[in-house]
């Protein structure tokens, strides 16, 4: 529980405090009447007493009720709006740089070694004594630094994205800024392709996700470990709340086939699309994705028409599946057939947001979204933007359209509110019949 | 102090003459009419001389037409001390919370207590008898005074005395209990016992003292008339809930729940009504049961209507000893 609910909790503690000093103090239990035949009325008996103090000490019971019921129910809405220390942040990211083909890597690259070249002609100029050891130049580099200067960009792109990425959770306010959040990191990019175990300069912890490829781990950020250029970046995130078993969203078991051309560029980002497979798999047991590369079955979703005869299709695929994502030539879409099953369409599987996309199709998940004008831009700008030095993408990627909403509270448990209800219909009516 | 004059109830009552049921002894000066016959305005009958009847009273006309002697009685005015007797202990102070505001031609807004519908009640009885020439006196029933004089206005006639009885009225609070009859007693043999006394009071009582009082006044020479005030929630019980009931005169207080004490409440209430008309009624006085939270002109109608009635049961057995005489 963090500091700020503890503080909710204190002030439900004084509420409830408000009833007790009012029955305590209050010394004129019933209403007075001057009453000129008090001789006539039948003296009380002990058994009446008593039950006229039963009705009260009950009347306050229920009412110290109602009212803890209602800040729980309240200070329940309200830590829903933040998400708890104790879960885990999923951060599908892709990393675009990496996603970048390897021209453009190398000419990032080049870009670097033409800037430290410049900077070490400026040095040799200047303090020339400083240079004048062959291992003293930066352009000497052996291969092993080589790979180090390829993963430390990686590690910088990452450690940046995810600076960003936090400063986003911050400033929408679903995160404290002072507590340590577990961030489950599913970087969907090829990992495999980088050998970091010899680079000595980053966190062990980047090393370790990259030994263990594929498999999502979790590691800890601080906020002093965040660079100071933390900027708001309109990164469009998903929040994936390590739920209980009974927080699980109503989706019964969903069983999803992802469909695409095994054309070249199919087989440069399966590792991606393998990486979030399995970030999907491992985090939401309910769904089952698979991938299938059937040529033929992706042409004739695309060209055929859906009808009401969806044998066709059945004879194509598994008929346990429900949900089919397929690669298509068109703008991205959503069709049902006839007997529930929903077919995804999707331009280019390869989009650095598709698990973004993927999500908020298959669960319409939320997804958070600053009110910042780069959000209509396109995502290559919108890295420029705020990348700042970064070279931008070379590729021209479309953000689709997706429904910006907040965070969605959990609904109000209806045997809560029904509870609530009922205790304040019996209050009501104890207090008419002590009047 | 005009508000104790109710207009509008006065309007309501004005033709009713207040007419009394014993005979009233001085001089004609009212409207009032006696059983005594003799030389007066209304001719009342004839009947045989007698010796002894004076030779005055005889209608020598009658004789002339029939040879017989003949005495003419007619009813003579005379009149009457009207006394009031207004219970001002603690008890009267209650207020019904069924009360509504009686219209006073806009005077007054606010719920009238038992004593205060007493005052009302009593100013303008006392207003109709003032204009009838009578002779109006108070005694007032509270413990609280120790002097016997602000207890006790003897009976008057004239404009200026009842001004100051109405201002002796009006200065009347509720609070005490009930006083004690060895003060009063000396007022009481003042008293003439030859007029109306109207009790005006709750009869609510602890040791009997208010049957003591009545049993002071001589109802053969006297008309009492005991006028009951009650509130509507005291004869219908229509509390609710957990109450706090108070006695205003001991200060005794009950916590009760008033749907279960309803039931044997009212049980008790009608029990004691029967005793305490009973009793009146074994005094030979006259019982009136009023409902303060209903207009005022209506307790005053039913009052003359008490009068009336007993007037004419008075006359019929009047009239039937004559003829047994015969």
């Amino acid at each position: 529980m963090n500091n700020l609910n503890d503080i909710n909790y204190g002030w439900t503690l004084l509420a409830l405090l408000i009833p007790i000093i009012i029955h305590l103090f209050n010394r004129s239990s019933g209403k007075r009447i001057v009453f000129s035949f008090v001789d006539l009325l039948p003296a009380p008996t002990k058994k009446t007493v008593f039950q006229l103090k039963l009705n009260q000490y009950l009347l306050l019971a229920v009412r110290l009720l109602l009212l803890a019921l209602s800040s729980i129910l309240l200070i329940g809405l309200y830590s829903n709006n933040t998400i708890q220390a104790q879960s885990k942040i999923a951060i599908v990211t892709d990393d675009w740089r990496l996603m970048a083909s390897d021209t453009e890597k190398n000419a990032l690259i080049q870009e670097g070694f033409e800037s430290i070249y410049s900077l070490e002609q400026i040095i040799s100029e200047s303090f020339p004594e400083a240079l004048q050891q062959p291992e003293d130049s930066f352009l000497s580099l052996s291969q092993e630094a080589e790979q180090a200067l390829n993963a430390s960009f990686f590690v910088n792109s990452v450690n940046t994205q995810l600076a960003q990425a936090y400063a986003q959770l911050v400033s929408h306010g679903l995160i404290e800024q002072s507590d340590d959040t577990q961030i489950s990191v599913f970087a969907t990019n090829r990992l495999s392709q980088y050998d970091l175990s010899s680079a000595g300069s980053f966190s062990p912890e980047i090393s370790s996700l990259a030994q263990q490829k594929y498999d999502p781990q979790t590691f800890s950020i601080t906020r002093s470990e965040l660079p100071n250029n933390s900027a708001i970046f309109d990164w469009r995130l998903l929040s994936l709340k390590q739920q209980t078993e009974n927080e699980l969203p109503d989706l019964g078991y969903l069983k999803v086939n992802l469909l695409f051309s095994p054309d070249e560029l199919a087989q440069q980002i399966s590792p991606y699309l393998y990486a979030a497979i399995d970030a999907i798999n491992q985090n939401i047991p309910q769904v089952s994705l698979s991938i299938g590369t059937n040529t033929k079955s992706i042409d004739a979703i695309n060209t055929e028409a859906i009808d009401n005869d969806n044998n066709s299709l059945n004879k194509r695929f598994d008929k346990s599946v429900e949900l089919l994502i397929v690669e298509t030539t068109n703008d991205s879409q959503i069709t049902k057939t006839p007997d529930g099953k929903l077919i995804v369409h999707i331009e280019e599987l390869s989009k650095p947001s598709f698990p973004a996309l993927l999500f908020n199709d298959l669960f319409k998940q939320e997804l958070a979204l600053a009110e910042n004008q780069l959000a209509t831009l396109p995502l290559s700008k919108i890295k420029q933007a705020s990348l700042g030095a970064f070279a931008s993408s070379k590729s021209d990627v479309k953000q689709s359209s997706i429904n910006s909403k907040t965070v969605k509270q959990a609904p109000i448990p209806s045997w809560l509110a029904a509870l609530l209800v009922g205790l304040f219909i019996f209050e009501r009516i104890l207090s008419e019949r002590r009047k | 102090m005009n508000e104790l004059v109710d207009l509008a109830a006065l309007a309501k009552v004005k033709g009713l003459p207040w007419i009394a049921q014993k005979v009233a002894r001085g001089f004609l000066s009212g409207l009032h009419s006696s059983v005594s016959r003799g030389s007066g305005v209304e001719f009342s009958q004839y009947r045989a001389y007698e010796p002894g009847d004076a030779l005055a009273n005889i209608d020598w006309k009658l004789f002339a037409r029939s040879d017989r002697y003949f005495v003419r009685e007619a009813y003579q005015e005379s009149d009457l001390d009207l006394w009031m007797l207004i219970d001002s202990s603690a008890s009267m102070s209650m207020v019904s919370k069924q009360n509504k505001s009686i219209d006073m031609n806009g005077l007054r807004s606010k719920p009238l207590s038992k004593l205060d519908f007493a005052k009302v009640f009593l100013s303008s009885l006392s207003c109709i008898a003032q204009e009838q020439g009578d002779a109006i006196g108070l005694v007032s029933l509270e413990s609280s005074s120790t002097n016997a004089n602000d207890l006790f206005i003897p009976a008057k006639k004239g404009h200026a005395h009842w001004q100051n009885l109405l201002l002796s009225l009006y200065n009347i609070n509720a609070d005490g209990g009930f006083p004690n009859l060895e003060n009063l007693l000396p007022s009481f043999e003042s008293m003439r016992h030859h007029g109306v006394l109207v009790v005006v009071s709750d009869f609510c009582q602890h040791n009997q003292e208010i049957f003591e009082l009545l049993a002071q006044f001589n109802t053969q020479k006297t008309d009492v008339i005991c006028v009951q005030l009650m509130c509507e929630d005291e004869l219908n019980f229509n509390y609710q809930g957990q109450i706090k009931f108070e006695e205003p005169e001991t200060g005794q207080s009950f916590l009760l729940s008033a749907n279960e004490a309803k039931t044997g409440f009212l049980q008790a209430l009608n029990k004691h009504q029967a005793q305490l008309e009973a009793h009146i009624s074994h005094l030979g006085m006259q019982h009136l049961l009023v409902n303060v939270d209903l207009p005022i002109h209506q307790a005053m109608h039913d009052l003359f209507n008490l009068q009336t009635a007993m007037r004419r049961s008075h006359q019929h057995r009047h009239q039937q000893r004559s003829t047994n005489k015969k």
